[in-house]
């Protein structure tokens, strides 16, 4: 995979075709990996597929919103749909972006080897496995138990949009992937509202979470807004709560999943099962999935005249 | 210096000796991640860890703290009472972090009494680093993992037991009547600091000061930044980031005047009321952060304001690390245009 | 809940406010429970005012507008009810109790509708157990 991606952007800045590409690089602390941006052909063998590589890169694409370039960008299947997201706001240009589309049959995440192996100082890759050297001694945990959430309720592997395809094709696994959704939904009011309290507490308003997700991209976040203050400053549970519900809310149609944001809290805050509800609602109320039409519009921006009505009276 | 066998004896003694309910703040997880919290007792105590996923920052200076209360034109003083507290197991790093924030918050014309009531109730007892951790490089910033200026106790563990040396009257006068003898051979400490100081990876940032003021406009910022996503993670683990922002909640003529960490890679950092911006882009964003750390701290203090924990680059979600970004600016030639 | 619960309840302009009229200048009886504010159309509604109110110590939200098809400007409660489809089932979902956020459509002739919504949002918000749920809470000293 690796040199089938090094191979496609060689081709591309050589002929000219893009300014840069985003990729991804080896990091410099275990089980990291780093985005890169690599504009001249020498520099290409830097770029990596990696093991954890939950960054999404699209991310970096709104930075260039008003500037002329051509940027030639590695991608996810999720982050193709986080492509499509932003094209459907015209946050960017689809002429100046050329898309290296990845088959990716998933990332593993960090946040998870900690939970899994403890808090790591060094990790060897071992195949099937990774060897992680932790401060409570060695741990071997598997690939397939590093997998994040959302990477084992991906239904969407292949790139939505490309202008080049690598890797082999993925067949996509039964089921919808919102089986943890449904899970959690048979818990008792009062323990679901307790989870979102006991999580949402640990947040230390870093904005982690919304710097790293491609489709937070408002010029002025609700939560920064001070005219007026719809959020105060602090750590008030209830501020970070509605913080977090709002943001959620805001992200209706537009979250692909791809678990940049809950891979980004160095807190390590469950995030997606709130945005996953969101695209379960979305989905069922309005048969919307955020990326995977480009012609769609936006489930919030459009109507049915015969949405169902039953909660209202 | 005197010896133990057991760092047990400090710990109860520390906790018979101190007021009632003094805490003992130590390394103690918590879900995944490391937190410098009270402790219960020795056991709770996470020995093994060498640095929290959070700094010892917020034991002196709290995310969120309140300054003030106010009812109209009426000011209501912040009733919390600020207890003596024992700082315990802290690493070189984190001290001179501490030492920092003291410079920054007990200026001469400015002091900050919030800062200085719980810096000067706490004893900080340290500890020396036998095995560093990848990514550790405060050799490269004028500190060692066997520094013990800044500590009133501090802890060298050796190959049977622990020595303890004391470098101020306060903690001189912490460990007063516990019944152990002194030491005088203490020569094997040089050659264990030694060894440590050669696992850690070392960056040259000789004459950095003057490099980065020469490149304030530099390219350099344009692509160093590129990677930043411009959250507060790295700011808000640091040990001496004390940035903070002012806030004021009401309600009717009720309301409280509180500070919070602020990030100085957050976008609205220096947005002004009138909407302007000075600085508007991640490259002028990471320009400040760098020339605040390796050029303006120094001129004024006369010491880095990093000290190479490395917790900013392991908590980065995309993985920058300050410390090579240094060296690059140190290595950074102007590119003839 | 012992007490009368306090409502804040969003109206419509055009509607659901002249049918709150309505039932004033009818004379039809309902609870006092209501606190009304007045937005041009339910769309204005953001569903973060529903939170902020509820942080603040409203016991209930009400929101209410024009019925579909009646909207003044013509589609505006069918983005409004897409708006609050997707936040309602979000609360539900993070475990709001039931009966404190409320959505209605009542046009400028139902003064008879407008009551019975009240009573009914009324009586729902006093069955609920813990109306403390996303309260802030200010424990400010007074003197």
């Amino acid at each position: 995979m690796t040199d089938a991606i090094r191979e496609e952007a060689r081709k591309i800045l050589s002929d000219g075709k893009v300014d840069f590409v985003i990729g991804y690089a080896e990091g410099d602390t275990p089980i990291q990996a780093k985005p890169v941006f690599i504009s001249r052909v020498e520099d290409v063998d830097k770029l990596v597929w990696p093991s954890f590589g939950l960054i999404n890169l699209a991310n970096y694409l709104l930075r260039y919103k008003t500037r002329n370039t051509r940027i030639g960008i590695v991608a996810k299947g999720c982050d193709t749909r986080s492509i499509v997201a932003l094209l459907k706001e015209n946050q960017i240009d689809r002429e100046r972006l050329f898309i290296i589309g990845v088959n990716c049959p998933g990332m593993l995440s960090r946040q998870v080897a900690r939970e899994k192996a403890g808090e790591i100082i060094s990790a060897e890759n071992k195949g099937e496995t990774w060897s992680f050297t932790t401060v409570e001694g060695k741990k071997e945990v598997s690939c397939f138990d590093l997998m994040p959430s959302n990477c084992a309720a991906c239904r969407h592997h292949a790139p939505v949009i490309s202008d080049v395809v690598v890797g082999d094709p993925i067949t996509e696994p039964e089921g919808d992937g919102y089986d943890s959704v449904r899970e959690f939904e048979k818990k008792s009011a009062p323990e679901r509202y307790q989870y979102l309290m006991s999580e949402m507490s640990a947040c230390i308003r870093c904005y982690a979470c919304r710097q790293a997700c491609p489709t937070c991209n408002c010029d002025e976040c609700f939560v920064d807004i001070t005219q007026p203050r719809w959020v105060d400053k602090g750590l008030d549970k209830t501020d970070l709560a509605i913080w977090q519900l709002i943001r959620t809310y805001h992200q209706a149609g537009r979250c692909v999943d791809c678990g940049a944001c809950e891979e980004a809290c160095p807190k390590g805050i469950k995030l997606l099962w709130l945005t996953r509800k969101m695209n379960l609602i979305v989905k069922e109320r309005f048969g919307f999935e955020a990326g995977v039409d480009p012609e769609a519009l936006p489930p919030l921006a459009t109507y049915e005249k015969d949405d169902t009505q039953e909660f209202i009276l | 210096m005197i010896k133990l066998n057991e760092l047990r004896q400090l710990y109860d003694h520390l906790s018979r000796n101190t007021p009632r309910n003094t805490p003992i703040i130590g390394l103690k997880k918590e879900g995944n991640r490391y937190y410098y919290r009270p402790l219960k007792s020795y056991d709770e105590w996470s020995s093994d860890v060498l640095l929290g996923n959070f700094s010892p920052k917020e034991v002196f200076f709290p995310q969120d703290e309140v300054l003030f209360y106010f009812k109209a034109q009426k000011l209501i003083e912040s009733k919390e009472e600020i207890k003596p507290a024992v700082l315990w197991g802290v690493r070189p790093c984190d001290i001179a972090g501490i030492g920092e924030l003291e410079r920054m918050f007990n200026q001469i014309e400015y002091k900050d009494p919030y800062f200085m009531e719980r810096f000067d109730k706490t004893l900080i007892v340290g500890m020396a680093c036998t095995e560093p951790w990848p990514g550790c490089f405060c050799t490269s910033v004028e500190g060692s993992p066997y520094e013990s200026k800044g500590a009133d106790i501090f802890i060298y563990p050796i190959e049977d037991g622990y020595l303890i040396e004391t470098p101020s009257k306060k903690g001189e006068a912490a460990i007063e009547g516990l019944d152990v003898e002194e030491v005088s051979d203490v020569s094997q400490l040089e050659a264990d600091r030694r060894r440590a100081e050669d696992k850690i990876k070392k960056y040259n940032f000789e004459g950095i000061a003057d490099k980065l003021k020469s490149m304030v406009d530099s390219n350099f910022w344009d692509w160093i930044h590129n990677p930043c996503i411009g959250c507060g993670t790295c700011a808000f683990v640091c040990p001496s980031c004390h940035c903070f922002d002012i806030n004021d909640s009401s309600r009717g003529a009720r309301g409280l005047r509180s500070r919070q960490w602020d990030s100085c890679l957050f976008e609205g950092y220096t947005l002004e009321t009138s909407g302007h911006n000075p600085r508007p882009s991640g490259s002028q964003r990471w320009r400040q952060r760098l020339m605040h750390k390796f050029s303006y701290f120094p001129q004024v203090f006369g010491s880095y304001q990093c000290l190479g924990c490395g917790r900013c680059g392991r908590a980065c979600p995309v993985n920058i690390n300050i410390a090579e970004i240094a060296a690059k600016a140190v290595e950074w030639v102007e590119p003839q245009s | 809940m012992e007490k009368d619960p306090r409502i804040l309840a969003f109206l419509c302009n055009w509607c659901s406010y002249a049918g709150a009229d309505l039932a004033g200048t009818s004379r039809i009886q309902y609870p006092t429970t209501l606190r009304v504010l007045r937005v041009p159309c339910s769309a204005r509604v953001n569903p973060q005012f529903i939170l902020k109110a509820l942080q603040e110590g409203a016991d209930g939200v009400l929101v209410s507008g024009c019925h579909p098809g009646d909207c003044h400007y013509l589609e505006g409660n069918y983005y409004a009810h897409r708006k609050f489809a997707a936040m309602r089932d979000l609360l539900e979902y993070v475990g709001l109790e039931k009966g404190r956020v409320r959505f209605s459509w009542v046009s400028a002739a139902e003064g008879g509708k407008f009551a019975e919504v009240v009573k009914e949002v009324t009586d729902g918000v006093k069955q609920v157990k813990d109306t403390t749920q996303f309260l802030k809470k200010r424990d400010w000293p007074v003197e």
